[in-house]
C-alpha cells in the first residue's frame, strides 16, 4: 500500500517509527536473531510468571478478587494519565520535531493527532508486556472475560492521553510556559504515586484508625456517600466486563480522545511555539556577596547540592521511588506470620538507601550536564568520582532521617543495623552507577533502568541481598556473611578489571559514553 | 606551573636554551575505525601566539584539539603542553590549559556567578582571587545584570559568553577554543573577539578553529591549515599568501587552493 506524503497516516507512520525507535533502544544494536530471541524470551517468561501467578490463587483467593482488580485498574488508568500529561508535555516543550511540522504546510490537527496516537502507543506499550500475559493465562486458565484486559487498556491508553493533553495545554496557559513543565511533572509524579500511595497508607493504618477515618469521611460526604458507595460497588462488580460495555467503554475513550485532539490542536500548536521560544525563562536568584568557595571537591559537592536542590521535578521522582518502595513494607507488615516491625522496617529502609543512592549516583555521574569541563579540570577522575559520591551521602541521610527515626523508636538495635547495611547497600549500588556510567538527561531519572536491563537487575539484585544480609544480621550476625559472599560476587563480577579502583575511571567514562567516543582515560 | 616557562631548564646542561612551545605535537595520530581522523599531525604553537586552524569539514581540527584537551587518547604522538607531557602528566597540563568547545558547557541550574565559582573551585584558584577575576569578566563581557540569574534562560550567545567566562577565570596559559564564535551574533562575537585579542596581549596563548575565514585572517599571528588529517600548510597570512596565492590572494583563494585544489581566481 502506498501512503500519499503528507497525509495523517504517513505522518502516523513516521511517528509510530520514532516512538517505537525509542521504545526498542536497548535491543536496536542486537542482530536480529538476538533481538528475536530477547523478545520472544521475555514473552515466555513473562507468561510463565503470569501462569504462575494464577497458580497462586488457589492458595490465596483474595489474589485476583473483584476489589484487588478494580484497584488495579484504576492505578492503571491514574498511571495513563500521568503517562499522557508526560508524553503531551514532553512533546510541548521538545523543540524540533513539532516544530518542524509546524512550520510546514502540514494541517496543525495532523501533526497533533499523529504525536497523541504516538503517546497513546506508549503508554500502551509501558503496561502492555505486564497486563497482557496476565490476560493471556488468565483466559486460559481461568475465564475468557480474561481478554477485556485488551480492548481495556486501550482505552486506558486513549483516555489518559487525552486526559493528560487537556491537563497539559491547561497548566501551560494557566501557570505559564516557564513553570508548566515542572508543575506537570510533579502533577504527574502526584498523580501515578499518590494513588499507590493512598492505598498503602490505608492497608498500613491500624484497623480502628481506618474505621474512623471513613466514618468520618462518610459523615464529611453526607448523602453523596450513598451514591459514590453505589458507584465504586457497579464498578467492582462490572469488573468482568461484557462485550457491551467494554464496546462502550472503547467508543466513549475514543471519542475522546478525537475530541481532545480536535479542540486543542490549535493551542497544542500555538503552546508549542510558544515553548520554543520562552521554555526557560529566567529565573533571578537573591544577590548575594557570599565569599568563594576553595578546592575541586567542595566545588564539586556544592555544585551537585545546589543543581539537587533546585530540581523539583527530581525530587518528585525520588518522591515516586519512595512511594513504590512501600507496597513491600505493607506486605511485610501485613504478613500472616505476624513480623515484628524492627524485622520489617530495617529491610525496607537498606532497600531504600540502596534505590536512592544508585538514583543520585545515575544523576551525579550519568547526568552530568557538563562531563567534558570537568573531564579537562585538573583533577582525577577518581577524586571527581569520590567528590560526587560524597556529595550524594548528604541528601541520602535527609531522605532516610524519618524512617531512620522511626525505627529509632522501635528498636535501637535494628535501627543500628539499618544505618550499618543501609550505607554499605547505599556504596555498592552507587559504585555500580559509577562503574557503568551511561548518558542520560536528569530529566529521565525514571527511564535510567530502560538503558541497561542487566545494571538494573544488579542493582536490584544488590538491594534486596543487602535487605536480606541486614535482616539475617538482626537474627543471627554471622550468617549474614552468606548473602554478603553474593553481594561480594556481584560486585566483582561488575567492577572494571583493567583499572585500578572504585571509580577510578567513572567521570571519564560518562565523557566518553555522553560524547559518543571511547573512554577518554589519557 | 610556573617553573615551566620557557627557559626553565633542569638538566644542567649549558646548550642554549630553545623556547619552550606552548603546544608541541608529534606524530598524533587518531583513527575511527579505518578512518584516519589524524595522521601523524605534528604542530607547534609559540608561547603568545594567536594560531587559528582551518580545514574543512572532518580535516580533523577538532579531533587534533580534544587530544590536546585530554578530551579523547590519540593512538600515537605526543602532546607537549609547556613543556609538561600531557599524556603522562594530564593534570598539570590540565591546571595551564581551558578548553572551550563549540557547545557551552553550561549547568543551566546555576547562575554565571555560581558557575564561574565553580570552575575556580576546580582548578584551585584562590577564592578572593577568582571573586574578582569572576566580577571583572561578567563586566566585559556585559553579563553584569545577569549574574544572579539562571543560566537555563539564556540565549546561546549568553551561554557562550559565561562559558568563555568560566575558560578565562583561572587565567590558563593555553586557551584551545573550537569554533567559538559559531552562532553568536555581530555584537557578541565582537565582545568575544575583543577579551580573546586582550587574552594574547597579555601573554596567554591561543589556538582556536573556525570555519570564519575572516576572523582567522584578522585576529590570527598564524594560520595552520589542516586537510585530512594532516598539516597541509602553516605560517603567517603573508607567508601563506607568498606560498600558495599570490599577494592579492585571499586567505579564502588559499584555503581553496589547498583544500579543494581549485585555483585561485586571478
Amino acid at each position: 500500500m502506498i501512503v500519499r506524503p503528507g497525509s495523517f497516516l504517513w505522518l502516523l507512520i513516521h511517528d509510530l517509527r520514532v516512538s517505537s525507535r525509542q521504545l526498542t533502544e536497548v535491543i536496536a544494536h542486537w542482530s536480529p536473531r538476538t533481538a528475536a530471541a530477547f523478545v520472544i524470551g521475555s514473552l515466555i517468561i513473562a507468561h510463565g510468571l503470569a501462569w504462575g501467578a494464577f497458580g497462586l490463587r488457589a492458595a490465596n483467593p483474595g489474589l485476583f478478587s473483584a476489589n484487588a482488580l478494580a484497584t488495579g485498574a484504576i492505578g492503571a488508568a491514574l498511571w495513563m494519565i500521568a503517562q499522557g500529561l508526560l508524553g503531551a508535555t514532553r512533546s510541548l516543550f521538545e523543540r524540533g520535531s513539532l516544530e518542524l511540522l509546524f512550520a510546514s504546510p502540514l494541517a496543525a490537527w495532523k501533526a497533533v493527532a499523529s504525536r497523541a496516537v504516538a503517546i497513546a502507543a506508549s503508554s500502551f506499550f509501558a503496561l502492555a508486556p505486564i497486563l497482557l500475559p496476565l490476560a493471556n493465562a488468565g483466559a486460559l486458565r481461568d475465564d475468557a472475560a480474561w481478554l477485556a484486559v485488551y480492548p481495556l487498556l486501550i482505552s486506558m491508553a486513549l483516555a489518559g492521553t487525552a486526559v493528560g493533553m487537556m491537563v497539559a495545554i491547561g497548566l501551560f496557559f494557566t501557570v505559564g510556559p516557564r513553570r508548566a513543565r515542572q508543575v506537570s511533572q510533579i502533577m504527574a509524579a502526584l498523580i501515578a504515586g499518590g494513588f499507590v500511595l493512598v492505598v498503602q497508607i490505608g492497608l498500613l493504618l491500624p484497623k480502628d484508625l481506618a474505621a474512623d477515618i471513613i466514618a468520618w469521611g462518610r459523615q464529611l460526604l453526607g448523602g453523596s456517600a450513598g451514591h459514590l458507595e453505589a458507584a465504586l460497588s457497579a464498578l467492582t462488580s462490572r469488573i468482568s466486563l461484557d462485550i457491551a460495555t467494554l464496546a462502550v467503554g472503547l467508543l466513549a475513550s475514543l471519542v475522546l480522545f478525537v475530541a481532545a485532539v480536535a479542540a486543542l490542536s490549535s493551542a497544542f500548536a500555538s503552546a508549542t511555539l510558544t515553548a520554543a521560544s520562552a521554555a526557560d525563562g529566567p529565573a533571578k536568584l537573591p544577590t548575594s556577596a557570599r565569599p568563594f568557595r576553595q578546592g575541586p571537591g567542595r566545588s564539586l559537592r556544592l555544585k551537585e547540592w545546589r543543581l539537587l536542590v533546585r530540581d523539583p521535578n527530581l525530587f518528585a521522582q525520588l518522591g515516586l521511588q519512595i512511594i513504590y518502595t512501600l507496597p513491600l513494607a505493607v506486605l511485610l507488615l501485613r504478613s500472616p506470620q505476624g513480623i515484628p516491625p524492627a524485622i520489617a522496617l530495617t529491610p525496607l529502609i537498606v532497600v531504600l538507601a540502596a534505590q536512592i543512592a544508585a538514583s543520585l549516583a545515575w544523576i551525579t555521574v550519568s547526568g552530568e550536564d557538563a562531563p567534558e569541563l570537568l573531564a579537562t579540570a585538573p583533577i582525577l577522575p577518581a577524586q571527581a568520582a569520590r567528590a560526587k559520591l560524597s556529595a550524594i551521602a548528604l541528601p541520602l541521610a535527609v531522605i532516610l532521617a524519618l524512617p531512620l527515626l522511626a525505627l529509632a523508636a522501635v528498636s535501637l538495635q535494628a535501627t543500628l543495623c539499618a544505618i550499618a547495611f543501609g550505607t554499605l547497600a547505599a556504596c555498592s549500588t552507587a559504585l555500580l552507577n559509577v562503574w557503568h556510567p551511561m548518558a542520560g538527561s536528569r530529566r529521565s531519572l525514571l527511564r535510567r533502568h530502560s538503558q541497561s536491563k542487566v545494571i538494573a537487575i544488579a542493582e536490584h539484585g544488590l538491594a534486596l541481598l543487602w535487605a536480606i544480609t541486614a535482616v539475617v544480621a538482626l537474627v543471627e550476625l554471622p550468617l549474614a556473611l552468606i548473602p554478603m559472599s553474593l553481594i561480594a560476587g556481584i560486585l566483582w563480577l561488575f567492577m572494571p578489571k583493567r583499572h585500578a579502583g572504585p571509580g577510578r575511571n567513572g567521570v571519564a567514562a560518562a565523557v566518553a559514553a555522553i560524547s559518543g567516543k571511547k573512554p577518554a582515560a589519557c | 606551573m610556573d617553573g615551566l616557562g620557557p627557559g626553565d631548564d633542569n638538566s644542567g646542561h649549558t646548550a642554549p636554551a630553545v623556547p619552550q612551545a606552548a603546544l608541541k605535537l608529534t606524530g598524533l595520530t587518531k583513527s575511527f575505525g579505518a578512518k584516519h581522523a589524524v595522521n601523524a599531525l605534528d604542530l607547534r604553537v609559540e608561547p603568545g601566539e594567536f594560531y587559528a586552524l582551518l580545514g574543512p569539514n572532518g580535516a580533523g581540527k577538532t579531533t587534533t584539539l580534544r587530544m590536546a584537551a585530554n578530551l579523547l587518547r590519540p593512538d600515537s604522538g605526543s602532546i607537549s603542553i609547556f613543556g609538561v607531557d600531557a599524556r603522562a602528566n594530564p593534570v598539570a597540563a590540565k591546571a595551564i590549559t581551558a578548553w572551550l568547545p563549540d557547545e557551552p558547557m553550561l549547568y543551566d541550574k546555576l547562575t554565571p556567578v555560581e558557575y564561574l565559582e565553580f570552575i575556580a573551585g576546580l582548578w584551585n584558584v584562590p577564592p578572593a582571587v577568582a571573586q574578582k577575576r569572576a566580577a571583572v569578566l561578567l563586566d566585559i563581557l556585559e553579563l553584569g545584570p545577569n549574574r544572579n540569574v539562571r543560566c537555563e534562560g539564556f540565549s546561546r550567545g549568553m551561554k557562550q559568553k559565561v562559558a568563555l567566562a568560566g575558560a578565562l577565570v583561572h587565567e590558563p596559559r593555553l586557551i584551545m577554543l573550537d569554533e567559538p564564535l559559531t552562532g553568536l551574533d555581530a555584537a557578541i562575537a565582537r565582545q568575544v573577539k575583543d577579551l580573546l585579542t586582550a587574552r594574547v596581549r597579555e601573554g596567554a596563548t591561543i589556538i582556536l578553529t573556525t570555519h570564519i575565514l575572516e576572523v582567522a585572517e584578522r585576529l590570527a599571528t598564524r594560520i595552520g591549515i589542516v586537510r585530512s588529517g594532516r598539516l597541509v600548510a602553516q605560517g603567517s597570512m603573508a607567508e601563506l599568501r607568498a606560498q600558495f596565492g599570490g599577494t592579492a590572494s585571499t586567505l579564502e583563494d588559499v584555503f581553496l587552493t589547498l583544500t579543494t585544489g581549485q585555483d585561485a581566481p586571478q
